[in-house]
């Protein structure tokens, strides 16, 4: 290294800024207002998601996962709190994680007006069976997905990095707009039968992309660009990512294809792969943990840990369920539930404790940084009750998978009842850390 | 696994904080050496105190040798002094001062603004921010009387980049008066000094034209968790004199600072051609 002064880095003014071309680095200024209406919805939605545990307990601890309320329950979590938070995160993170403001705010938000009310729309039609609340809700969610899918794909295109990060964001989309697929064939089998005997294989071709192509999979890539700057942990070995990406990205077309042709050898190799790519992220977050020079964990990375090691144990269910066939619904809805709740919603409540608090203190407290002296963004929530969230959540999931394995329905709706305390916990932090009079 | 198990001896330059999370029974050990750390027994004390300060500034706060002190404490992990590497080479963010800063007296007739911590400190508040905002708003020939519980070496450091001299005087072992002002003389030399360390790889032909720029000052805050790097940006800009330059090192490009740049009416130049740190350079748009 021997430049000190920039050789030929662009002078970016106050006027140059505003005038920028597409693909400059300034972020938007309304892009942190259209990640918090997603953050915002995307709470109400865990909300109703964690009271629908409750009322669909019997069903879960029956293993029917089939039923209507329960895939109701389950698209409150999957598009209303999964879904809706990658896009907001991804609105507001595109900027730091690949160089790349997001292509459309107009289109962001028309994105979030038409998939919102979608989602609610949807879930009430499949938990009531409404032919006209399903259609226009998965219409509406339709329209937000693609928009939100196409907003996100034209600003890949722009991005300045195209690294492992890039590529799990564009993986990831793709296999949202395929699940979007899939469940648009369910639907329609819902009113004509047309797949008949093959409806269960597809709902689960249709589960596994969803939650592993593109939940997992936005997990994997995001991961990758935040937890080092979580944890101070720079100098890692990186290349565990790749590897997970790539297994991960093979693995999960091989099951989907191996359950839905009833090729048992394909459905095999695809398991392995999403085995070995969960392993690899594991792995690539030991790493991380290593290197760190933040000693100290705080609840949004503990959050995080927690989920790891749930999502370990959904990955050490599935080959049991595979193996053990049809008939052992319980099983699968264990393994899922599990997998699901515990893997993938905590881990997005983890990051949720370090994004959202931070973009909430950086517009409340903007003017008078530097100026004067302000709340520090652990002073706007308490971490202690983030800390009694984190055990009331980790011991809800632990029952609700153990009372659906074992049949109890007491034991699955106090799980969800502890579910419903722990995500009262997180809407009352957001709200005091966004709204609230820090310590 | 035992927080003992680990083999890895306690060096000079490891913070309190992690030397107590290996065994929390090693305050005892810092406190038979120097019955003045007897303030390490209180958790709020300990929760801040043990966070900022080295066993090598430890030591030279109670007036010990830190090779016996570091002695005394793998002793008690049940490591043989003699396994000890030697202490890694100083990060280049870290204090290079070990000596007092200046023995200057302070200027004469300046007003003096008084900055107590000691509550904060004895509740475990951290205190860095009210004192860089007292700084912030500090009149180019004003002092700061800073009242804290014990000698805070790591501010030292930090004040020092920022053209800071200090002087200080115990009242008692928990009671501290440090006195901090503008030293307009050494300004430049300081801030070719601190554009020295501010970045390991840098050649050596570099340091020496960084060196040559009196009116540049830097900043590293790679090694620091958002939003922190946003606030000591925001806050040095504000005791930024209006023809120096602000050079901030980062791991990646501050997207959340550049839009508060213009907002705040200063111009940047972002470098983006190292591989492994980003500089930006920031002025007032003229």
């Amino acid at each position: 290294m021997t430049a000190v002064t920039p050789p030929r880095a662009a002078r970016i003014t106050l006027d140059a800024r505003i005038a920028r071309a597409p693909g400059a680095m300034t972020p938007p200024p309304n892009a942190t207002r259209l990640a918090g209406e997603h953050f915002a919805a995307a709470t109400v939605y865990l909300v109703a998601g964690a009271l629908g545990l409750v009322w669909i307990a019997p069903e879960l601890a029956a293993g029917a996962y089939p039923s209507p309320h329960v895939a109701a329950v389950a698209h409150l979590f999957t598009l209303g709190w999964i879904t809706m938070t990658i896009f907001g995160a991804l609105y507001q993170l595109l900027p730091v994680a690949l160089g790349a403001p997001v292509r459309s705010v107009r289109a962001g938000h028309a994105s979030f007006w038409s998939f919102a009310p979608g989602v609610a729309c949807f879930a009430t039609g499949v938990a009531g069976g409404s032919n006209v609340l399903r259609h226009a809700g998965i219409a509406l969610v339709g329209i937000g997905v693609l928009l939100a899918v196409g907003n996100v794909a034209a600003t890949l295109r722009t991005a300045r990095t195209r690294d492992v990060t890039w590529a799990a964001i564009a993986l990831a989309i793709t296999f949202l707009t395929s699940t979007l697929a899939l469940g648009i064939i369910l639907l329609h089998n819902l009113q004509t039968g047309f797949i008949a005997a093959a409806r269960a294989r597809v709902l689960a071709a249709h589960l596994h992309v969803a939650i592993i192509g593109w939940a997992l999979m936005m997990i994997v890539g995001v991961s990758h660009r935040l937890l080092p700057m979580f944890l101070l942990a720079h100098g890692a070995d990186t290349r565990w990512t790749r590897r997970s990406l790539a297994m991960l990205a093979s693995g999960v077309p091989a099951l989907a294809a191996g359950i839905m042709t009833q090729r048992t050898l394909l459905s095999w190799t695809g398991i392995a792969l999403i085995e070995l790519g969960i392993a690899c992220f594991l792995r690539q977050v030991v790493a991380f943990h290593r290197v760190r020079v933040k000693r100290r964990l705080d609840v949004g990375v503990l959050f995080a840990a927690t989920a790891l090691g749930f999502l370990a144990i959904g990955a050490a269910l599935g080959p049991i369920a595979l193996g053990a066939g049809a008939g052992h619904s319980r099983l699968d809805t264990a393994y899922v539930t599990v997998g699901l709740l515990g893997g993938v919603v905590m881990f997005i409540v983890g990051f949720f404790y370090k994004i959202v608090p931070l973009l909430a203190w950086t517009a409340r407290y903007r003017g008078r940084m530097g100026k004067e002296r302000v709340p520090t963004v652990a002073e706007t929530f308490s971490a202690r009750v983030a800390h009694v969230q984190l055990v009331a959540m980790a011991l809800a999931i632990a029952l609700l998978g153990a009372g659906i394995g074992a049949g109890s329905a007491t034991a699955v709706r106090t799980g969800a009842g502890l579910f419903v305390v722990g995500v009262a916990l997180l809407a009352s932090q957001l709200g005091r850390a966004t709204f609230g009079t820090p310590r | 696994m035992s927080a003992r198990s680990s083999d890895r001896p306690i060096v000079a330059s490891d913070r309190v904080s992690d030397v107590l999370a290996r065994d929390e029974s090693l305050k005892e050990v810092f406190i038979q050496a120097a019955p003045q750390l007897a303030k390490l027994r209180n958790p709020a004390i300990r929760r801040v105190m043990a966070r900022l300060v080295t066993i090598e500034q430890v030591a030279r706060m109670a007036g010990l040798s830190c090779d016996d002190l570091l002695q005394h404490l793998n002793a008690a992990l049940g490591i043989a002094r003699d396994a000890s590497p030697p202490a890694p080479a100083r990060r280049p963010d870290e204090h290079t001062a070990s000596q007092p800063l200046d023995t200057a007296a302070r200027p004469p007739g300046a007003t003096e603004v008084i900055l107590d911590v000691r509550d904060d400190l004895r509740a475990g508040r951290e205190p860095f921010s009210a004192i860089m905002a007292t700084i912030a708003k500090l009149a180019t020939d004003d002092v700061v009387h800073l009242r804290t519980i014990f000698e805070p070496l790591p501010l030292y450091a930090v004040l020092e980049k920022r053209g800071f001299v200090h002087e200080s005087q115990a009242h008692a072992d928990d009671d501290w008066s440090i006195w901090f002002w503008r030293d307009a003389a050494r300004n430049s030399a300081r801030a070719a000094a601190t554009a020295g360390g501010a970045i390991t790889d840098r050649s050596a032909a570099a340091v020496a034209e960084a060196g040559q720029d009196p009116k540049v000052v830097w900043l590293d805050v790679r090694e620091l968790e958002p939003p922190d790097p946003l606030i000591r940006t925001l806050t040095a800009l504000e005791t930024l004199p209006e023809d120096h330059t602000l050079v901030q090192v980062n791991r990646r490009v501050p997207q959340f600072l550049l839009p508060m740049l213009a907002e705040r009416g200063y111009a940047y130049d972002i470098d983006e051609s190292h591989t492994d740190y980003v500089l930006v350079r920031i002025s007032r748009v003229r």
